[in-house]
Protein backbone atom coordinates (compact mmCIF):
# COMPACT_ATOMS: atom_id res chain seq x y z
CA UNK A 1 0.00 0.00 0.00
CA UNK A 2 1.34 3.41 -0.92
CA UNK A 3 2.27 5.97 1.69
CA UNK A 4 -0.43 8.47 2.53
CA UNK A 5 -0.19 11.90 4.14
CA UNK A 6 -1.11 12.34 7.79
CA UNK A 7 0.33 15.84 8.24
CA UNK A 8 0.84 18.21 5.31
CA UNK A 9 4.17 19.92 4.81
CA UNK A 10 3.89 23.10 6.89
CA UNK A 11 5.38 24.96 9.83
CA UNK A 12 3.95 23.56 13.07
CA UNK A 13 3.95 25.16 16.51
CA UNK A 14 4.17 23.08 19.68
CA UNK A 15 1.13 20.97 20.48
CA UNK A 16 -0.95 17.99 19.40
CA UNK A 17 -2.27 17.05 15.96
CA UNK A 18 -4.60 14.10 15.60
CA UNK A 19 -4.13 11.19 13.21
CA UNK A 20 -7.70 10.32 12.31
CA UNK A 21 -8.97 6.79 12.84
CA UNK A 22 -8.00 4.83 9.74
CA UNK A 23 -8.94 1.30 8.64
CA UNK A 24 -6.07 -1.15 8.41
CA UNK A 25 -6.38 -3.23 5.22
CA UNK A 26 -6.53 -6.97 5.79
CA UNK A 27 -3.31 -8.90 5.28
CA UNK A 28 -1.24 -5.81 6.09
CA UNK A 29 0.40 -6.08 9.47
CA UNK A 30 2.98 -3.33 9.98
CA UNK A 31 2.47 0.41 10.12
CA UNK A 32 5.25 2.96 9.75
CA UNK A 33 4.97 6.71 10.26
CA UNK A 34 7.61 8.69 8.37
CA UNK A 35 8.45 12.22 9.50
CA UNK A 36 10.53 14.70 7.53
CA UNK A 37 12.77 16.27 10.18
CA UNK A 38 15.11 18.05 7.75
CA UNK A 39 14.26 21.47 9.21
CA UNK A 40 15.55 20.44 12.66
CA UNK A 41 18.48 18.32 11.43
CA UNK A 42 20.88 21.10 12.42
CA UNK A 43 23.15 21.93 15.35
CA UNK A 44 20.88 22.87 18.22
CA UNK A 45 17.99 20.88 16.78
CA UNK A 46 18.31 18.09 19.34
CA UNK A 47 15.75 19.73 21.59
CA UNK A 48 13.13 19.72 18.86
CA UNK A 49 11.11 16.78 17.63
CA UNK A 50 7.83 14.92 17.42
CA UNK A 51 6.22 12.37 19.70
CA UNK A 52 3.88 9.93 17.96
CA UNK A 53 1.24 7.96 19.83
CA UNK A 54 -0.47 5.12 17.96
CA UNK A 55 -3.42 3.10 19.29
CA UNK A 56 -5.13 0.16 17.70
CA UNK A 57 -8.66 -1.24 17.61
CA UNK A 58 -9.58 -4.78 16.62
CA UNK A 59 -13.35 -4.18 16.68
CA UNK A 60 -14.00 -1.32 14.31
CA UNK A 61 -13.16 1.44 16.77
CA UNK A 62 -15.23 0.50 19.81
CA UNK A 63 -12.25 -0.41 21.98
CA UNK A 64 -8.72 0.92 21.67
CA UNK A 65 -5.50 -0.46 23.12
CA UNK A 66 -1.89 -1.54 22.49
CA UNK A 67 -0.61 2.03 22.82
CA UNK A 68 2.78 2.62 21.26
CA UNK A 69 4.79 5.82 21.56
CA UNK A 70 7.79 6.74 19.44
CA UNK A 71 9.74 9.98 19.67
CA UNK A 72 12.00 11.43 16.98
CA UNK A 73 14.44 14.31 17.35
CA UNK A 74 16.51 16.66 15.29
CA UNK A 75 20.17 17.47 15.88
CA UNK A 76 23.51 17.81 14.17
CA UNK A 77 23.70 15.13 11.44
CA UNK A 78 26.44 12.60 12.11
CA UNK A 79 26.83 8.92 12.80
CA UNK A 80 29.05 6.13 11.55
CA UNK A 81 30.34 6.49 8.03
CA UNK A 82 29.84 10.26 8.08
CA UNK A 83 26.76 12.44 8.09
CA UNK A 84 23.86 11.19 5.94
CA UNK A 85 22.47 13.37 3.20
CA UNK A 86 19.18 15.26 3.29
CA UNK A 87 16.24 14.93 3.21
CA UNK A 88 16.17 13.52 6.73
CA UNK A 89 13.16 11.19 6.92
CA UNK A 90 12.99 9.50 10.32
CA UNK A 91 10.38 6.87 11.13
CA UNK A 92 8.74 4.78 13.80
CA UNK A 93 6.76 1.59 13.21
CA UNK A 94 5.14 -1.39 14.86
CA UNK A 95 3.48 -4.68 13.99
CA UNK A 96 -0.34 -4.78 14.02
CA UNK A 97 -1.85 -8.06 15.28
CA UNK A 98 -4.60 -10.15 13.71
CA UNK A 99 -3.91 -9.52 9.98
CA UNK A 100 -7.08 -11.30 8.74
CA UNK A 101 -9.35 -9.14 10.92
CA UNK A 102 -11.28 -6.69 8.71
CA UNK A 103 -12.22 -4.53 11.72
CA UNK A 104 -8.77 -3.23 12.62
CA UNK A 105 -8.23 0.51 12.88
CA UNK A 106 -5.37 2.78 13.93
CA UNK A 107 -5.48 6.32 15.27
CA UNK A 108 -2.91 8.55 16.86
CA UNK A 109 -1.54 11.86 18.00
CA UNK A 110 1.54 13.69 16.79
CA UNK A 111 2.95 16.08 19.38
CA UNK A 112 5.41 18.74 18.27
CA UNK A 113 7.94 19.96 20.84
CA UNK A 114 10.73 22.51 20.50
CA UNK A 115 8.83 24.16 17.67
CA UNK A 116 7.91 25.87 15.55
CA UNK A 117 9.53 24.05 12.64
CA UNK A 118 8.61 22.79 9.20
CA UNK A 119 7.75 19.12 8.91
CA UNK A 120 5.45 16.62 7.25
CA UNK A 121 4.34 13.09 8.10
CA UNK A 122 3.22 10.12 6.05
CA UNK A 123 2.07 6.62 7.01
CA UNK A 124 2.29 3.26 5.29
CA UNK A 125 0.84 -0.21 5.90
CA UNK A 126 2.81 -3.20 4.61
CA UNK A 127 2.64 -6.98 4.77
CA UNK A 128 4.60 -8.47 7.66
CA UNK A 129 6.75 -10.41 8.09
CA UNK B 1 7.02 -17.74 40.11
CA UNK B 2 7.53 -14.07 39.14
CA UNK B 3 9.29 -13.22 35.89
CA UNK B 4 13.03 -13.85 36.00
CA UNK B 5 16.05 -13.44 33.76
CA UNK B 6 17.43 -16.75 32.48
CA UNK B 7 20.23 -15.93 30.02
CA UNK B 8 21.35 -13.46 27.34
CA UNK B 9 23.85 -13.03 24.57
CA UNK B 10 25.06 -10.42 22.09
CA UNK B 11 26.70 -9.88 18.73
CA UNK B 12 28.21 -6.82 17.10
CA UNK B 13 29.44 -7.42 13.59
CA UNK B 14 32.23 -5.40 12.06
CA UNK B 15 30.92 -2.05 10.83
CA UNK B 16 32.00 -2.99 7.32
CA UNK B 17 30.05 -6.28 7.26
CA UNK B 18 27.46 -6.05 4.50
CA UNK B 19 25.32 -9.13 5.17
CA UNK B 20 21.54 -8.68 5.20
CA UNK B 21 21.14 -10.57 8.49
CA UNK B 22 22.61 -10.81 11.97
CA UNK B 23 22.16 -13.80 14.28
CA UNK B 24 22.88 -14.76 17.89
CA UNK B 25 22.66 -18.19 19.54
CA UNK B 26 21.82 -18.63 23.22
CA UNK B 27 24.58 -20.31 25.22
CA UNK B 28 22.15 -22.85 26.67
CA UNK B 29 18.95 -24.39 25.41
CA UNK B 30 15.89 -22.18 25.81
CA UNK B 31 13.21 -23.64 28.08
CA UNK B 32 9.63 -24.32 27.06
CA UNK B 33 7.26 -21.47 27.91
CA UNK B 34 9.92 -18.74 28.10
CA UNK B 35 9.88 -15.31 26.52
CA UNK B 36 12.66 -14.12 24.24
CA UNK B 37 13.46 -10.42 23.80
CA UNK B 38 15.58 -9.31 20.86
CA UNK B 39 16.79 -5.91 19.78
CA UNK B 40 18.97 -5.04 16.82
CA UNK B 41 20.52 -1.97 15.29
CA UNK B 42 21.69 -1.16 11.79
CA UNK B 43 22.85 1.65 9.51
CA UNK B 44 22.82 2.65 5.85
CA UNK B 45 19.11 3.24 5.24
CA UNK B 46 15.62 2.72 6.65
CA UNK B 47 14.03 -0.75 6.32
CA UNK B 48 11.44 -2.85 8.18
CA UNK B 49 13.42 -5.72 9.76
CA UNK B 50 11.95 -9.10 10.66
CA UNK B 51 13.00 -11.60 13.32
CA UNK B 52 12.71 -15.36 13.71
CA UNK B 53 14.42 -18.17 15.55
CA UNK B 54 15.41 -21.73 14.80
CA UNK B 55 12.80 -23.28 17.11
CA UNK B 56 9.78 -21.00 17.17
CA UNK B 57 9.69 -19.23 13.82
CA UNK B 58 8.58 -15.60 13.59
CA UNK B 59 8.81 -13.11 16.45
CA UNK B 60 6.48 -10.15 17.04
CA UNK B 61 7.90 -6.72 16.20
CA UNK B 62 7.22 -4.36 19.08
CA UNK B 63 8.88 -1.27 17.76
CA UNK B 64 11.13 0.15 15.09
CA UNK B 65 12.77 3.55 14.90
CA UNK B 66 14.91 5.00 12.13
CA UNK B 67 16.94 8.07 13.12
CA UNK B 68 17.72 9.79 9.85
CA UNK B 69 19.84 12.43 11.61
CA UNK B 70 22.49 9.86 12.62
CA UNK B 71 21.62 7.30 9.95
CA UNK B 72 20.92 4.38 12.29
CA UNK B 73 17.93 2.24 13.12
CA UNK B 74 16.61 0.26 16.05
CA UNK B 75 14.16 -2.62 16.06
CA UNK B 76 12.89 -4.89 18.83
CA UNK B 77 10.98 -8.15 18.97
CA UNK B 78 9.58 -10.70 21.38
CA UNK B 79 8.48 -14.31 21.21
CA UNK B 80 6.28 -15.60 24.01
CA UNK B 81 5.66 -19.22 24.99
CA UNK B 82 8.81 -20.59 23.40
CA UNK B 83 9.43 -24.18 22.52
CA UNK B 84 12.41 -25.86 24.16
CA UNK B 85 15.75 -26.32 22.48
CA UNK B 86 18.99 -24.82 21.24
CA UNK B 87 17.89 -21.49 19.76
CA UNK B 88 19.48 -19.15 17.25
CA UNK B 89 17.71 -15.84 16.74
CA UNK B 90 18.10 -14.09 13.38
CA UNK B 91 17.16 -10.54 12.43
CA UNK B 92 16.75 -9.96 8.70
CA UNK B 93 16.99 -6.55 7.06
CA UNK B 94 16.00 -7.68 3.58
CA UNK B 95 18.94 -5.95 1.94
CA UNK B 96 22.63 -5.49 2.67
CA UNK B 97 23.24 -3.43 5.81
CA UNK B 98 26.28 -2.23 7.77
CA UNK B 99 26.72 -1.34 11.47
CA UNK B 100 24.67 -4.30 12.68
CA UNK B 101 24.29 -5.01 16.41
CA UNK B 102 22.01 -7.42 18.25
CA UNK B 103 21.23 -8.64 21.77
CA UNK B 104 18.88 -11.35 23.01
CA UNK B 105 17.54 -12.33 26.41
CA UNK B 106 15.42 -15.16 27.77
CA UNK B 107 12.97 -14.72 30.66
CA UNK B 108 10.77 -17.14 32.54
CA UNK B 109 7.53 -16.41 34.33
CA UNK B 110 5.88 -14.25 31.64
CA UNK B 111 2.33 -14.95 30.51
CA UNK B 112 2.23 -16.93 27.29
CA UNK B 113 -0.60 -15.07 25.53
CA UNK B 114 -1.03 -11.32 24.83
CA UNK B 115 1.73 -10.32 27.27
CA UNK B 116 2.19 -6.63 26.30
CA UNK B 117 1.46 -4.00 28.95
CA UNK B 118 3.22 -0.85 27.72
CA UNK B 119 5.67 0.14 25.00
CA UNK B 120 7.56 3.32 24.13
CA UNK B 121 10.85 4.27 22.50
CA UNK B 122 12.64 7.46 21.62
CA UNK B 123 15.81 9.20 20.50
CA UNK B 124 17.82 10.91 23.22
CA UNK B 125 20.61 13.36 22.51
CA UNK B 126 23.02 15.48 24.48
CA UNK B 127 22.45 13.96 27.92
CA UNK B 128 24.35 11.60 30.21
CA UNK B 129 21.06 10.42 31.74
CA UNK B 130 18.95 9.24 28.81
CA UNK B 131 15.56 7.67 29.35
CA UNK B 132 12.92 5.87 27.36
CA UNK B 133 9.92 7.94 28.37
CA UNK B 134 7.23 6.62 30.68
CA UNK B 135 4.84 3.76 30.22
CA UNK B 136 1.93 3.13 32.56
CA UNK B 137 1.44 -0.53 33.35
CA UNK B 138 -1.96 -1.93 34.26
CA UNK B 139 -1.21 -4.99 36.41
CA UNK B 140 1.14 -5.75 39.30
CA UNK B 141 4.27 -7.84 38.88
CA UNK B 142 5.14 -6.98 35.26
CA UNK B 143 8.52 -7.78 33.79
CA UNK B 144 9.86 -4.39 32.68
CA UNK B 145 12.51 -4.71 30.00
CA UNK B 146 14.44 -1.74 28.63
CA UNK B 147 17.29 -1.38 26.22
CA UNK B 148 19.55 1.40 25.02
CA UNK B 149 21.35 1.57 21.70
CA UNK B 150 24.35 3.82 21.24
CA UNK B 151 24.09 5.51 17.85
CA UNK B 152 27.06 7.80 18.50
CA UNK B 153 29.93 5.32 18.74
CA UNK B 154 32.36 7.92 17.45
CA UNK B 155 31.46 10.37 20.21
CA UNK B 156 33.37 11.23 23.34
CA UNK B 157 33.70 9.13 26.50
CA UNK B 158 35.12 5.69 27.19
CA UNK B 159 31.88 3.92 26.52
CA UNK B 160 30.31 2.90 29.77
CA UNK B 161 26.64 2.70 30.61
CA UNK B 162 25.11 2.08 34.02
CA UNK B 163 21.65 0.70 34.57
CA UNK B 164 19.04 2.94 36.15
CA UNK B 165 17.90 2.72 39.76
CA UNK B 166 15.95 -0.46 40.38
CA UNK B 167 17.17 -2.16 37.21
CA UNK B 168 19.64 -4.98 36.73
CA UNK B 169 21.96 -4.50 33.78
CA UNK B 170 22.37 -7.28 31.21
CA UNK B 171 24.89 -7.89 28.50
CA UNK B 172 27.17 -4.93 28.08
CA UNK B 173 30.44 -5.83 26.45
CA UNK B 174 33.50 -3.75 25.60
CA UNK B 175 32.89 -0.41 23.97
CA UNK B 176 29.20 -0.41 24.30
CA UNK B 177 26.91 -0.49 21.33
CA UNK B 178 23.93 -1.22 23.52
CA UNK B 179 22.76 -2.62 26.79
CA UNK B 180 19.69 -4.22 28.33
CA UNK B 181 18.19 -3.87 31.80
CA UNK B 182 15.19 -5.31 33.58
CA UNK B 183 13.19 -5.31 36.78
CA UNK B 184 9.97 -6.76 38.12
CA UNK B 185 7.57 -3.91 38.91
CA UNK B 186 5.78 -4.82 42.13
CA UNK B 187 2.87 -2.44 41.69
CA UNK B 188 1.33 -1.25 38.44
CA UNK B 189 1.91 2.37 37.47
CA UNK B 190 4.25 4.70 35.66
CA UNK B 191 7.82 3.58 34.97
CA UNK B 192 10.72 4.80 32.84
CA UNK B 193 13.80 3.08 31.44
CA UNK B 194 16.83 5.04 32.66
CA UNK B 195 20.60 4.89 32.34
CA UNK B 196 23.72 6.87 33.22
CA UNK B 197 26.42 7.34 30.58
CA UNK B 198 30.03 8.42 31.02
CA UNK B 199 29.52 11.06 28.34
CA UNK B 200 26.56 12.49 26.48
CA UNK B 201 25.73 10.42 23.43
CA UNK B 202 22.92 10.22 20.92
CA UNK B 203 21.08 7.00 21.61
CA UNK B 204 17.76 5.19 21.20
CA UNK B 205 15.99 4.09 24.39
CA UNK B 206 13.14 1.58 24.51
CA UNK B 207 10.98 0.22 27.34
CA UNK B 208 8.33 -2.47 27.31
CA UNK B 209 6.36 -4.23 30.03
CA UNK B 210 5.20 -7.84 29.92
CA UNK B 211 2.55 -9.33 32.17
CA UNK B 212 3.62 -12.02 34.62
CA UNK B 213 2.29 -15.55 34.22
CA UNK B 214 -0.73 -16.29 36.40
CA UNK B 215 0.12 -18.26 39.53
CA UNK B 216 -0.10 -22.04 39.12
CA UNK B 217 -3.10 -23.86 40.58
CA UNK B 218 -2.72 -24.15 44.31
CA UNK B 219 -1.86 -27.55 45.83
CA UNK B 220 -3.51 -26.62 49.09
CA UNK B 221 -6.34 -28.79 50.28
CA UNK B 222 -9.44 -26.62 50.38
CA UNK B 223 -10.75 -25.97 53.86
CA UNK B 224 -13.18 -28.62 54.98
CA UNK B 225 -16.76 -27.64 54.71
CA UNK B 226 -18.49 -27.30 58.00
CA UNK B 227 -20.25 -30.50 58.87
CA UNK B 228 -23.93 -30.20 58.63
CA UNK B 229 -25.82 -31.48 61.62
CA UNK B 230 -27.26 -34.84 60.78
CA UNK B 231 -30.92 -34.97 60.35
CA UNK B 232 -32.40 -37.50 62.68
CA UNK B 233 -34.55 -40.06 61.00
CA UNK B 234 -38.08 -39.85 62.20
CA UNK B 235 -38.93 -42.39 64.78
CA UNK B 236 -35.42 -42.94 65.96
CA UNK B 237 -34.58 -42.09 69.47
CA UNK B 238 -31.61 -39.92 70.06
Amino acid sequence: MARFSVLANAVYANGDRQIASTAVPTNLAFVTVYVDVTDIAVAGGKNSGVRILLEFSLDGGTNWGLPFVGELRGGQPGGPGGPPSPPFISSIGIQIPDPLNANRRVRGTITVFGGPFRMSAEAEFVTYP
Amino acid sequence: MPPAWVQDNTDSLADSDTASTIAVTFGAAVAAGSLIFTWAGWGTGDVTPTCSDSVNGAHTAYGKLWDAVNGQGHCAFYRANTGAGATTVTVSFGVSKQYKRMQIAEYSGVTTSSPQDGNTLRVQSGTTTPSSGNITTTVNGDLVFANIQNIDEGGSGSGTVTAGTGYTEREQRGVWTGSMEDQVQASAGSIDGTWTLDAAKRCICHIMAMKAAPPPPSNEIPPRQALRPRAFAPGLAR
